[in-house]
């Protein structure tokens, strides 16, 4: 990869492995190689894997920066501002980059997997025009569903599979994502349905806090959601006249809150990019993502929907 | 701690309160007027009363006010000889009248001064409420450590709502029914500036006006405490930033303090630039 010339567009690869010795024999050198060559270097995994690499890697501590998945990428919509903030650091300075990313792992809900490929697939969106930038996802071939597999084709425009031969997949679907489409699974249990345009905000803030602590959602969580809807109405406040529907209810894992209105997204990437690089209501979106659990956002020209989870 | 908040009534404010109330007509006036004056009695403090002619004619004659001038314990004072001709006094100046008259007070063996003003003149016809914004915060300072109370009564018919609104977030205690227009406040505490209540998306710019109005970016170092701060969202986070950066630029200082763990969290998040 290192012969590669200085324009090479983004190079976005899923690695599919079997076990912790295919895993390694294909990570470590991969790190090694591209601080070797002067690159910039990041690495999303979780904890115990990072440890490990940490052991493996010949670099020393300070060339590689390590992040821990499970807090970056907890909820996927929030993994494309981390790689963001690492290419924006790097990228000025001429270097080239590389990182590994995994944030599809066993035990994941359905609704994260869900996310999580929508999230895989916005990075051919986020970094199509990012030169010198080379992503690797690690799919766990022994423990994921072979839909999940199966998707990591449709979302990596390269696949890489035994014997370390990386290929173009033939199911990529390109770049051209909508991340906003399809339909959310009605709530299901107990739900509170309340009509925004009879609410103030600050009434809303209330009802979600009460809905919180009812449901025994500790306090910081409770305080995120709080935060994470009174930004999503807030929003329907700027573009919908304040006319929507708050929906709150729970599930056996999270509390989960619905701002529903008859706005429209249209950035793919709305609510992933950091704040400072844009305007207003992508920063409320961004917070959102950052408070969230799982944040799920589907929109078309007559309603968004933006579903917010918080792990009880 | 000076008491702070809406309040359906002001009282239980103490020697330090300070509290803004609206009114329709100036009838209205009389139950909040009264409470306000009764709880001055029991504190100790002189009564006095200062206000245009139709406050003036509602205080001589409903009672308890009535009874209170009659037998010279609330002193009645008309708008006209405190501010000639309608007009506003510099701060410096107005703040050394009230400050005298609570020194005499105390000197007369009172605990302090207590002023139930009715100054909606000041502010209307001109609509000049940015300067009544700063005055009452300024005198706001000197109230948070001597014992001067004050209700300050403006009426809601000849104000601008948006004159209200700033007047009610620049007083600590404000009339209940400002609400949802004045949802947080900014007053002093003895070695601070605190804002407390609730800020988001829509009262933002108001904070962005009020911090400008009561904390000059030129004043030096300022504390600004936070720990009554019930909601800020990321707009809000943004105000107060911006403000500390102009105080900086001008050479002055804005400390935050009692700030919670969302609030430092959303400055994270937000980053330097905010």
């Amino acid at each position: 990869m290192s012969s590669q010339s200085e324009h090479a567009s983004f190079i976005h690869e899923a690695f599919l492995y079997d076990d912790d010795q295919q895993f390694f024999d294909r990570t470590v050198p991969f790190i090694d190689e591209g601080v070797a060559d002067g690159e910039a270097v990041m690495v999303v995994l979780d904890r115990d894997r990072i440890d490990s690499l940490r052991s493996k890697v010949s670099s020393a501590n300070g060339d590689v920066q390590y992040q821990d998945m499970a807090e970056i990428g907890l909820n996927p919509g929030r993994i494309i501002s981390a790689w963001v903030r690492f290419v924006e650091e790097n990228r000025t300075a001429g270097r080239r980059m590389r990182g590994i990313g995994e944030p599809i792992w066993d035990g994941r809900s359905d609704a994260e997997l869900l996310e999580c490929q929508r999230h895989e697939a916005l990075l051919n969106v986020a970094f199509d025009l990012t030169p010198g930038f080379t992503l690797m996802c690690p799919y766990d071939r022994s423990a994921l569903d072979p839909q999940v597999l199966a998707g990591a084709g449709r979302t990596h425009p390269r696949v890489m599979e035994d014997g370390g031969r990386s290929l173009l997949s033939r199911h990529y679907e390109g770049p051209d994502v909508d991340p906003f489409t399809g339909s959310l699974p009605e709530p299901s249990g107990t739900v509170e349905e309340l009509d925004l345009s009879q609410l103030s905000l600050d009434r809303v803030r209330h009802l979600v806090a009460d809905h919180a602590t009812a449901a025994n959602l500790d306090a910081k969580s409770s305080s995120e959601l709080v935060v994470a809807v009174n930004e999503a109405v807030t929003n329907t406040l700027r573009h919908a006249e304040g006319i929507g529907v708050l929906r709150l209810w729970r599930d056996e894992a999270s509390v989960i809150c619905d701002v529903v209105d008859h706005g429209w997204i249209h950035d793919p990437l709305a609510g992933r990019l950091p704040a400072a690089t844009t305007d207003q209501d992508g920063r409320g979106l961004w917070l959102i993502n950052q408070l969230c659990d799982l944040v799920q956002i589907r929109s078309s020209e007559t309603s968004t929907t933006v579903r917010m989870h918080m792990h009880l | 701690m000076r008491r702070h908040g809406l309040a359906d009534l002001p009282d239980a404010l103490g020697l330090n309160g300070h509290a803004c109330w609206g009114f329709d007509e100036v009838g209205d006036l009389s139950t909040a007027a009264a409470a306000f004056l009764s709880e001055g009695s029991e504190l100790g403090q002189r009564l006095m009363f200062v206000g245009g002619p139709e406050a003036e004619a509602m205080v001589r004659e409903t009672d308890p006010m009535r009874t209170l001038v009659r037998d010279g314990t609330l002193q009645v004072t008309p708008f006209e000889a405190v501010y000639p001709g309608g007009r506003r006094m510099a701060n410096a100046d107005q703040l050394s009248m009230y400050a005298g008259a609570t020194d005499q007070a105390v000197a007369d063996g009172f605990t302090g001064l207590r002023v139930l003003a009715e100054v909606t003149a000041l502010v209307s016809p001109h609509g000049e409420w940015q300067d009544q914004v700063a005055w009452e915060s300024y005198a706001d300072r000197y109230m948070a450590h001597r014992p001067l109370a004050a209700l300050c009564c403006f009426d809601r018919q000849r104000l601008p709502v948006e004159a209200m609104a700033a007047l009610g977030c620049a007083h600590p205690v404000a009339d209940r029914r400002l609400q949802p227009m004045a949802p947080f406040r900014i007053y002093a505490l003895p070695d601070a500036v605190a804002l407390a209540g609730e800020v988001d998306a829509l009262s933002a710019s108001r904070l962005s006006d009020l911090l400008e109005l009561t904390i000059p970016d030129t004043e030096g170092k300022v504390v600004l405490d936070l720990a009554g701060l019930e909601f800020i969202d990321h707009s809000g986070v943004r105000v107060v930033a911006r403000h500390g950066r102009r105080m900086r630029e001008r050479g002055s200082q804005l400390t935050l303090r009692g700030e919670s763990v969302m609030f430092r969290r959303l400055s994270d998040l937000l980053g330097a630039e905010t």
